[in-house]
Order: C-alpha cells, then sequence, then structure tokens
C-alpha cells in the first residue's frame, strides 16, 4: 500500500455560532491511504455528515485542516466526489445524463462521454436504462445512477454520506454487496459515513468511531475479515464480536 | 392504456351529459317565447331574442359572420396582438425574473422598481399608452408585454429561489461552474414555477386583449364585440364571447401539449 496517505484529518475543529458557539468537532486526527475503505461511525449529531461536508469542500473548519493529496482543501473539487444521503439524482435528466454530468463539466467530448457512461452504467447494472428519466426508476435504482455518476465524474476520494440511509433494509444489505463488488472492480479511496455498525464493519478496512457532540475521535478500529466479501459474512460469529465491540464503544459514556 | 381508458370513458360520458341537459334546458327557455308571453313573467322575461337569444339564432349568426372576411380579419389582429405581446413579454419578465433570482446585485437594484409596478393593474395603462402610441397596434402590444412580464417575473424569481441545494452541491463537487449549473441545474429546476407563471399569463392576456380592445380601439375581436353592443346586436355580442372562449381554449390546450407538457414530462 502507498505509504503517503490519501486524506489527512489534522487537529479539527468545528463550531457553529448561533445563539451561543456549538461546538460540533473537536480535535479531529486521522489519515486514510490510497484505495482504502473507511467508515466514520457514530451517535447521530455527533457532526459525521459536517466532517464529510468539511472534507468535501462545502465547509471550512474552524481550526485544523484537511490535506489530499498533500494539498490543503480549500473548496468542492470533481476529485472528491460526495454521493449524498438524500436523493441527488437530477429528476430532468435521463440515467445517461446524470452519469455524463461530470465529465460534461469536465468538457469531455461526447464520443468519450458516452463510453465512459456506457461503462459506468454497466458497472452499476443499469444497462438497458440509459434513457430512463429518475421517475421511473426504484430508489435502489436511483442510488445506483447517483454511484455511477459520482464514478463517471473520475474522483480519487468517493465521500458518502449515508448513501442508503433512505432504502429498505432489503434493497440495503443488495446495495452494501454492489457497492462492494463495483469498488473492488474500481478501487477508489472511499470515505462513507453511516450510524448503522453492520453496515461500516461490513464494507470498510478500518472503522472510526467518533464520540458524540462535541465529536471526537474515540477509537479505530480495523476490521480485517477476508475479502471479497459476500453478505454471509454478517452472521459469522467474528462479525457478530465485532459488532459488539463497536456496540460497546458506542454506548459508553464519553 | 387500458387503464387511461376506464379512466377518461366516465369523464366523456358524464361530460356529454351535462353538455347535453344544460343546452337542452337553454333552448327550451329561450324558445319559451315563442309560445307564451314571458314578458308578463317576471323571472322569465330575460329570456327573450332581445337579451338571450336561442341557441339557433347564435349558430345562425355565427355561419352568418364565418361567410364575411371581418370576423377572421379581428380575430386575426386579436390572435397577433396577443401573441407578440405574449412573446416579447414574457422573455423580458422571465429573464428579469431568471437573473433577480441568480444575481443578488440585479436583484436589489430592480426589486424596488418592481414592487411599486406590479400592483398597479395593467389595464390603468391602457389610457396612456393610448396617449402616447396612439390607437393602433403599438399601445395594444405593450399593454400585453407589460401583463405578461409582470405576471412571468415573479415565478421565474421564486423558482430560481427555491432550487433544491442538494442539487446545487452535487453539480458543484462533480465540478460544474456557474454557468453550467445555471444552464443544467437551476433553469430546469425553475421550470415548473416559470410554466404556471406562462399559462397564467397566457389567460391574463387574452382578457386584457379584449378589455383594452373594448376602450380603445379600431379593430380586433374586442372591438367587434363592442361593436355589436352598441348596435344592440346581442346575437352578434355572443357569437363574439363564443370565439373567445374557443380561441382561448384552442391557446391553452396547444400551448400545454405541445411546449409545456413536453418540457415538464421529468415530474412526477
Amino acid at each position: 500500500m502507498n505509504l503517503k496517505p490519501k486524506i489527512i484529518v489534522r487537529n479539527l475543529f468545528m463550531s457553529f455560532k448561533q445563539e451561543k458557539e456549538i461546538k460540533v468537532l473537536e480535535n479531529i486526527n486521522f489519515e486514510i491511504s490510497l484505495n482504502e475503505f473507511v467508515s466514520i461511525i457514530g451517535p447521530s449529531g455527533c457532526g459525521k455528515t459536517t466532517l464529510l461536508r468539511i472534507i468535501a469542500g462545502f465547509l471550512k473548519p474552524t481550526k485544523g485542516e484537511v490535506i489530499c493529496d498533500g494539498t490543503t482543501v480549500k473548496g468542492p473539487s470533481p476529485s472528491r466526489v460526495v454521493v449524498f444521503q438524500k436523493d441527488a439524482v437530477f429528476p430532468w435528466m435521463s440515467v445517461r445524463q446524470n452519469v455524463e454530468f461530470g465529465l460534461l463539466a469536465k468538457g469531455v467530448s461526447q464520443e468519450e462521454r458516452t463510453r465512459i457512461s456506457n461503462y459506468f452504467i454497466e458497472l452499476v447494472g443499469l444497462k438497458g436504462f440509459e434513457d430512463n428519466l429518475p421517475k421511473t426508476l426504484s430508489g435502489g435504482m436511483r442510488k445506483r445512477v447517483d454511484l455511477a455518476r459520482a464514478y463517471a465524474a473520475g474522483p480519487e476520494i468517493l465521500l458518502m454520506d449515508e448513501p442508503f440511509g433512505s432504502l429498505d433494509a432489503q434493497t440495503k444489505s443488495k446495495m452494501q454487496e454492489e457497492l462492494l463488488k463495483i469498488w473492488e472492480r474500481e478501487k477508489r479511496t472511499i470515505l462513507f459515513i453511516t450510524h448503522d455498525i453492520s453496515e461500516a464493519l461490513y464494507l470498510s478496512d478500518r472503522v472510526i468511531v467518533l464520540t458524540s457532540r462535541p465529536g471526537k475521535t474515540k477509537k479505530i478500529i480495523k476490521v480485517s475479515l477476508p475479502r471479497p466479501r459476500k453478505n454471509e459474512l454478517k452472521f459469522t460469529p467474528e462479525f457478530a464480536e465485532l459488532e459488539r465491540e463497536v456496540w460497546d464503544l458506542i454506548q459508553e459514556k464519553i | 392504456m387500458k387503464k387511461n381508458q376506464s379512466y377518461f370513458a366516465p369523464q366523456i360520458k358524464y361530460g356529454m351529459i351535462s353538455l347535453i341537459v344544460g343546452i337542452g334546458i337553454y333552448t327550451l327557455l329561450t324558445n319559451l317565447y315563442l309560445y307564451i308571453n314571458v314578458k308578463s313573467i317576471f323571472l322569465l322575461s330575460i329570456f327573450r331574442p332581445q337579451y338571450l337569444p336561442s341557441p339557433q339564432i347564435i349558430w345562425h349568426k355565427m355561419v352568418d359572420l364565418c361567410v364575411g372576411r371581418v370576423i377572421w380579419q379581428n380575430i386575426f389582429i386579436s390572435v397577433v396582438r396577443v401573441l407578440l405581446g405574449y412573446i416579447c413579454g414574457v422573455t423580458i419578465g422571465i429573464s428579469l425574473g431568471l437573473l433577480m433570482g441568480w444575481y443578488k446585485k440585479v436583484d436589489l437594484y430592480i426589486d424596488p422598481l418592481i414592487q411599486i409596478l406590479r400592483p398597479i393593474p395593467p389595464l390603468a395603462f391602457v389610457t396612456l399608452f393610448t396617449l402616447w402610441f396612439g390607437i393602433g397596434e403599438i399601445s395594444k402590444i405593450l399593454i400585453i408585454m407589460q401583463t405578461a412580464a409582470v405576471v412571468t417575473l415573479i415565478p421565474a424569481y421564486q423558482g430560481v429561489k427555491s432550487v433544491a441545494s442538494i442539487y446545487i452541491d452535487a453539480a458543484r463537487c462533480l465540478g460544474a461552474n456557474d454557468k453550467l449549473i445555471f444552464r443544467k441545474i437551476v433553469l430546469p429546476s425553475a421550470m415548473p414555477y416559470i410554466i404556471a407563471g406562462l399559462r397564467i399569463a397566457l389567460g391574463l392576456c387574452w382578457a386584457v386583449i379584449v378589455a383594452a380592445e373594448y376602450i380603445a380601439s379600431t379593430r380586433g375581436l374586442g372591438f367587434q364585440i363592442i361593436w355589436y353592443q352598441r348596435l344592440m346586436s346581442i346575437d352578434g355580442v355572443i357569437v363574439g364571447i363564443v370565439w373567445l372562449g374557443i380561441i382561448v381554449y384552442v391557446f391553452d390546450t396547444l400551448f400545454r401539449h405541445c411546449i409545456f407538457n413536453p418540457i415538464l414530462k421529468w415530474m412526477e
């Protein structure tokens, strides 16, 4: 593995000023290596989404910095694409137009756009739906469009903010499996936010556990379960044990 | 397809029934004068050919007028006035609304002027425009332009303001610049609002042109109606009104099916 980390989060503090100052994140420190799959988990309201928005470049931290590929993050960039929790597929564009959006923004030629979008549409299993409008797709399929769109923009880092949070349990576990399959074929550095312990463990190489607000890094757990992982893994005793460990960590009072 | 048929069938059935019954009752009442002295009965005294002509009389007048050229000329003139004024007006209104929604500075400068102009009914300007530009086309088209611009501006502005921030965030992190975000995200997202404004404006433009032609005009469908009123020719007035109904209906349907619905086909 590459020795130089892909993402470095250093001494990060974040607070919002409303009537009084609300501390959201406090002294967050971690590093993520190239093509690593890392999840951030924590109780709701602990600032997970804020952390992701800072790394994406939508928010400026109060103190500290985020360094990607050696440069400090100053704003959003197509090298760090976000997959949102809410449905962010553009409803007025067909599946293909959605997937090609990042390429269009880059000024890629039509021919090349079609080639790349074909590849990623097939990768997420939406071949045959290229010309469909999002309203004709199910929630799970729209998430696939979102994934394909993020991938097609050519990012090195994918930031996922509870992307499967709004899906039903079955679709969710199917999408998790699918995401791993896609990631095995197209390795990228992925930072995945979730509040679902089994989801975090199932997907990730490492899980960063945050405390409740203000969020601090409580513990970083290495998940050394073998890959490729199948859904059955979730029913093994090793998995249950890890799940228990994280559960206890989150339950503990700071 | 099947679902559609079963949905429309009762609508057509009941629609036909209500039409036939309605016209039937009207025909009966308006023909009463042939058999009894309606003048002597208080509630029925309005059903006289001088006030409410029967469908046969209206139909005869309609056919009569269709043969001549005058009605067609007047329809043509009104349609041209509305179309020209509408197209220019909505272009100005929507562009301004979009600009104001997108650029804070433009909003701050122009909004006070709009707020002063907005509450004044467009027809209030008829006299002024007639004084300035005469009784001809320019004053009519200007009135329509003003109506269309004022009515479409606010929805376009609202449309830009109400774009979900998640779409803009998503587009920005996919690498889109402001120009692309405006073209591919803001504009389509504002379309439902813009089109609602366009539809309201179309109806209102027709209302305003007829009134404007009543007030100060020598041509147009509104003028023809007022002309028949001066002649005390009620059947002529009614034929004019029927024509208006037909034209506005055709306009609305055409615009909806050929322009509005295709643009909004992505909506749920």
